[in-house]
């Protein structure tokens, strides 16, 4: 049997604020942080509004804010030590190009160019933290940050180091995004009433809200945490993830891929699908999604209490898993099931044990979701130290 | 241990169209690939980024008759850069275009008109994972890792103790990448690379000791490590040290 890997830090920064601790807050008094775009002109675009982090910058500078603001409170409540046996596994995408350079109008440097790829949160969290250990960047969408947690968690498990930083980051309020996620019909059109806009399981749901934020954490070997003295917040046990093989944009009616994502993450964390007391869904509010999740959680998990937490602060993409990750560990340092903002007539069609407002609960054991475009579902299992 | 490989990669470098305008056209370009014999249906092709259009063909080879549960195969795939988009939406982009300057307010509707559709789908780093499983109904776990050469490693790795675990039976690892087409080779100039780009695709298929029990891990390192290493291969591919 492997040791158990646990939870020493955690850093966030979101829409709904910076910290993990005003997020949650917000989380659980049920807050919006979707609002009128602010990074750019957005007049005549289709979609005005979005998720904004509480933090300037744009583009590659923006992102590498929110990242080290993340991390450095993930270090802070740690004090995971710097070194070859601490590894970093972020999720993360590539940043669009500033729009002079597609016309050729400033050339950027070479330091900008490869501040732009996928990897570059990677090398700017393991400079920052001192990591010397293995490096790598998920980068499957949606489904990114979860999957990283998972390998993060494997490498520690496979003994090839005593600690990982993992999480995600995504800055998404571009006007590539909007434009294009729009024109592909999955982005909530409510200008009139952007907060909200974002109804997870809603029966009014017409799309996700494009978001900005960073979620990092620190996990280790249980013995190495205790020797010297780390919190410990909680266990990461499982981790599951599946491919679905069905089409690019959506996901398979009877969420099947889910379904044995959610499984394998169970079985991993040695429970039984019956001791898992809430589930945080990855929830996007869009119609596709919503359904296909309730399926596969009703048909794996009966009535188990769920929620998405989308509702205040959109969809984060290649965060959102690290984010909802975080939020998991306070429902159960809490003891608390965050709501689901904005579900004023939850869709009869989504045959799950929804939590409209957050409310005390008894949890040993939770589950929260990811899925991507593409088709890869991760799913993690955290429990009580 | 590896019991199928499967590649598409440049048999020489020739001259490219596309790249005229920059100091070098020469680039390691593959002819084809030929896509039928890989897509459930002939229209999927218009989905496909270069990458994919190169990992599916790579892919196939190595799964060419293997039988085993599509669930419990997994998919492990390394990529390079993001796909570039600005080929596609050039026209969208041009219709910004006022008093010689991009004008982003354009963007919103003269520019939006003329965006393509599917063009986020086509440049999300994980379509080459994304399209691979879906022509070929692999279902089961699975990881796409993007950026250096610890992109290549980090695959291996992941598969590795997939099948060592017993999570999967067996592993499709590889990788696929082209930088040959006007914004990587930009990009590459802006950064001072020089050398022709390429492009490529590689896949093996792994099984592990569930299938072939007397397979330990340490016969398995060593036959990977007698192919070249396959870890340079890949590096050769597209996932280059920095």
């Amino acid at each position: 049997m492997t040791e158990r890997v646990v939870v020493t830090g955690m850093g966030m920064v979101s829409p709904l604020g910076i910290g993990v601790e005003r997020t949650w807050e917000a989380v659980l008094r049920g807050d919006n942080g979707i609002g009128p775009i602010r990074r750019f002109d957005a007049t005549g675009f289709p979609v005005t509004f979005a998720a904004e982090a509480p933090v300037e910058g744009q583009g590659a500078a923006l992102k590498a804010m929110l990242t080290e603001l993340a991390l450095r409170e993930a270090l802070a409540q740690s004090g995971v030590p710097a070194g070859p046996r601490l590894g970093v596994c972020l999720g993360s995408e590539a940043c669009r190009p500033p729009w002079p350079w597609l016309w050729n109008q400033d050339a950027p440097t070479p330091a900008e160019i490869e501040a732009l790829a996928p990897d570059a949160p990677t090398r700017q969290v393991a400079e920052l933290a001192g990591a010397r250990g293995p490096r790598s960047t998920v980068s499957t969408a949606c489904t990114s940050s979860s999957q990283a947690l998972g390998e993060a968690l494997r490498r520690v498990q496979r003994g090839e180091v005593d600690a990982m930083i993992c999480g995600g980051v995504d800055a998404l309020s571009d006007p590539l995004m909007v434009v294009g996620f729009s024109k592909l019909g999955a982005l909530s059109t409510r200008n009139d009433a952007p907060q909200h806009a974002s109804r997870p399981f809603d029966l009014h749901r017409d799309g996700f809200v494009l978001g900005e934020g960073a979620g990092m954490l620190v996990i280790e070997r249980e013995s190495v945490a205790r020797a010297r003295g780390a919190p410990v917040l909680a266990v990461l046990e499982g981790y599951g993830c599946t491919c679905n093989a069905w089409r690019i944009t959506d996901s398979p009616p009877d969420g099947r891929g889910a379904r044995e994502a959610m499984r394998t993450a169970i079985y991993d964390a040695g429970i039984q699908s019956a001791d898992v007391g809430y589930v945080n869904a990855h929830g996007t509010s869009t119609q596709q999604n919503d359904a296909s999740e309730s399926a596969a959680i009703e048909a794996l998990l009966g009535p188990v209490p769920t929620s998405s937490t989308k509702g205040g602060m959109g969809h984060l993409v290649a965060a959102c898993g690290a984010v909802e990750a975080i939020l998991s560990v306070l429902a159960l340092r809490d003891q608390v099931l965050p709501g689901s903002r904005n579900l004023d007539e939850p869709d009869p069609a989504c045959r799950v044990n929804l939590v409209r407002h957050s409310r005390e609960g008894r949890l040993d054991h939770v589950l929260t979701n990811a899925f991507g475009f593409g088709g890869s579902n991760g799913a993690l299992v955290f429990g009580r130290p | 241990m590896i019991v199928a490989v499967g590649a598409v990669l440049p048999t020489a470098l020739r001259v490219h169209a596309p790249l005229a305008a920059l100091p070098s056209a020469l680039a390691g370009v593959v002819v084809g690939p030929d896509l039928v014999p890989w897509l459930k249906r002939r229209k999927d092709a218009r989905l496909l980024p270069r990458a994919a259009e190169l990992a599916l063909p790579a892919a196939g080879q190595a799964l060419f008759g293997f039988d085993g549960d599509l669930e419990e195969l997994g998919l492990f795939v390394a990529v390079g850069r993001e796909p570039p988009d600005e080929g596609d939406a050039e026209a969208s982009i041009a219709a910004m275009a006022k008093d010689g300057r991009l004008d982003r307010a354009r963007f919103g509707d003269q520019g939006r008109a003329l965006y393509p559709p599917l063009l986020p789908l086509r440049t999300l780093p994980n379509m080459v994972l994304a399209h691979v499983a879906i022509q070929s109904g692999i279902r089961g776990e699975n990881v796409c890792l993007a950026g250096g050469f610890e992109a290549g490693v980090g695959v291996w790795d992941a598969a590795n103790d997939a099948l060592a675990s017993g999570r999967c039976v067996a592993a499709l690892v590889g990788a696929a990448f082209s930088a040959v087409d006007r914004a990587s080779a930009r990009d590459r100039h802006r950064l001072g690379q020089t050398e022709p780009p390429g492009e490529g695709a590689i896949f093996v298929l792994l099984v592990g000791p569930a299938v072939r029990p007397e397979a330990d891990l340490r016969v398995w390192r060593q036959r990977v490590g007698a192919l070249g290493p396959v870890e340079a291969l890949l590096g050769a591919v597209g996932v280059t040290p920095r």
